[in-house]
């Protein structure tokens, strides 16, 4: 039977070790859907898939292992998953933060927000990377960024996601900016989804977060209540994500992942 | 005795299918009265549409293939978005007949072989539907003389209707050009948020169903093909135009919103292309920016009848005003062939 959803992601190295820590957590809190994982040693849980060598720089081996290998499989959705990442409850119904988009990844921060204390995002000047999304037609008021950690992407809308972030990369390269996957993601969500405000931090952080600023440095999450700093205006916001993308953590996840 | 009229070859045929063939329709019955028209078109197959030869003789206008008309012509030739004009060698071949050749492009690019007919000087006149459009392409024209006749819309096809329609009915009319829609259509449809609304677009293409494959069109929709309805029925049964574009996509006029204004259906439309020029935001339709301006007026509308039904009048006031005025776009043409 076609499956709704499978997880996934790609990783070798310490990253397949985490990438252990993430199916266990999925596991104990009662998440049995499947794990597919690009990977080059084996993963319990997970269904493996050897990983051809890649390259990680800017994580663009994201888009082109979406594009290439799983598209292949016979789900409706892909949820990516960084492999810094811990379930802390069942997070019930994924598809739930969609809205009808064929995409989802959580719009963290308004650029164009005029508190914002950051100037920038991988090192474009917020002005900047506004002007480079409205030029290739974001239409909303906010631009918004994103964090890479989880992304979800319908079967046949993987092209469109492809050809998108293509396209934006190469015009932003054009303009003098090579940038990593998540401006690009930033780009193809916001063009995909059709109220980019359903899709905001505050209306999925049920779901997912992610704790950059390290509240669990070194630790896994524990499930309680944290505050989440927003990137760019540094406004604290109560979150208790069922998924945490825990990228301060990754010594205690190594650790995990043989416990 | 000569004819005081001017003698018009116009290269192209009419249709309600597409935004220049729509145009030649109603340009041709324009300017039926004040010019001798012959009707060339590309191909011989349409000489055997009884639909539209019959719309041509009840005009008077007649009708011919090009190898059948005179080895020399007088007057001029006009053709607009004509994919064949240029690159099958028509305009060329019109002009060693001893026509003054008339183009108007239509869109917001140039069509295979133009510029290259231009430097060669086969065209003498260029015609723009916009100053937007202008903007765009007068560069490639250089020193070429020109004018900006616009789009003339024969309001009498487009009566108005009060809309009672028993679901709240939101759609859009327009050639089934994947690159016209933008990449999340049937999402941002939904997205707006209108209860019990029904979604309705024509003309829809395997192309299309193709580009949104990843979207479940379930029974809010109605998909149709091209002249599955007439433009006036499908747009009766619209409350709203809702018009939002692809993003590589610009709208030199937007000849379909202003048929829509015609019917007494609101356009809600994006910023950015030229339909400030057709519209008074807030009086005569809506110019949206961001995604919850959209709904915020969609659903303004669908909440406040009344505020609907004075709209849709004021649309079409306002279209038959100031954008469908017969008298000013004939001065407009007639100028043209001068």
């Amino acid at each position: 039977m076609k499956g709704r959803y499978c997880y996934w992601s790609v990783v070798d190295g310490d990253y397949a070790v985490m990438a252990q820590a993430v199916v266990k957590s999925a596991r104990r809190v009662g998440v049995f859907k499947d794990f597919h994982i690009w990977t080059d040693r084996p993963v319990e849980g997970a269904i493996c898939h050897q990983a051809a060598k890649f390259d990680k720089w800017g994580c663009l081996f994201k888009l082109t292992y979406l594009r290439d290998a799983v598209k292949q499989l016979n789900y409706d959705y892909f949820v990516w998953l960084d492999s810094d990442t811990y379930f802390v409850r069942n997070p019930g119904d994924v598809l739930r933060v969609m809205r009808c988009s064929p995409v989802h990844i959580t719009l963290e921060c308004d650029l164009s927000n005029p508190e914002n204390r950051r100037p920038d995002w991988w090192d474009c000047p917020n002005d900047q990377f506004v002007e480079l999304m409205r030029a290739k037609g974001v239409r909303s008021k906010a631009v918004f960024n994103v964090n890479g950690g989880l992304f979800i992407a319908h079967h046949d809308v993987i092209e469109t996601l492809f050809n998108l972030a293509y396209e934006f990369w190469t015009y932003c390269k054009e303009n003098g900016w090579t940038f990593n996957d998540e401006p690009l993601l930033a780009y193809a969500m916001q063009m995909l989804c059709g109220n980019p405000y359903a899709h905001t931090f505050r209306e999925t952080m049920d779901l997912w977060a992610s704790d950059w600023t390290g509240r669990y440095h070194d630790d896994l999450p524990d499930g309680k209540a944290w505050f989440f700093s927003d990137y760019f205006t540094e406004e604290k916001i109560l979150v208790n994500p069922a998924i945490v993308h825990a990228m301060r953590s990754k010594s205690a996840l190594i650790v995990s992942a043989g416990a | 005795m000569k004819s005081a009229k001017q003698k018009v070859f116009v290269f192209g045929w009419p249709s309600f299918l597409g935004g220049a063939d729509t145009k030649l329709a109603h340009l041709l019955v324009l300017l039926h009265q004040h010019c001798e028209i012959t009707v060339v078109p590309n191909e011989n197959k349409h000489l055997h549409d009884r639909h539209w030869t019959k719309f041509l003789d009840a005009y008077g206008i007649k009708y011919a293939l090009f190898q059948n008309l005179p080895s020399k012509l007088e007057g001029f030739g006009l053709s607009m978005s004509n994919q064949c004009f240029f690159s099958h060698r028509i305009a060329h071949s019109a002009k060693e007949k001893g026509l003054k050749i008339i183009w108007s492009s239509e869109m917001m690019w140039h069509h295979d072989g133009e510029l290259e007919a231009v430097k060669q000087g086969v065209v003498d006149k260029a015609l723009y539907v916009s100053e937007f459009q202008k903007r765009t392409l007068a560069p490639g024209y250089a020193d070429l003389p020109s004018a900006i006749t616009g789009n003339y819309v024969e309001s009498e096809f487009f009566p108005f209707k009060e809309r009672h329609n028993a679901n709240f009915t939101i759609g859009r009319l327009s050639r089934a050009d994947p690159l016209k829609y933008p990449e999340d259509f049937p999402v941002f449809y939904e997205a707006l948020e209108l209860p019990e609304a029904r979604f309705r677009v024509m003309a829809w293409s395997d192309q299309l169903t193709h580009k949104y494959r990843w979207h479940l069109f379930d029974d809010r929709w109605d998909l149709l093909k091209p002249e599955k309805e007439s433009q006036v029925d499908f747009l009766h049964s619209l409350d709203l135009f809702v018009y939002p574009l692809g993003h590589t996509f610009r709208e030199s006029w937007g000849r379909s919103t202003v048929e829509a204004m015609l019917t007494g259906c609101i356009p809600l439309v994006p910023s950015g292309h030229q339909f400030e020029a057709l519209m008074v935001h807030g009086e005569s339709g809506f110019i949206c920016g961001d995604f919850l301006e959209y709904r915020n007026y969609a659903q303004q509308l669908f909440y406040d009848f009344p505020l609907r039904t004075r709209l849709a009048k004021q649309c079409r006031e306002h279209a038959v005003t100031n954008l469908c005025d017969r008298e000013e776009h004939l001065r407009v043409w007639l100028e043209v062939f001068q």
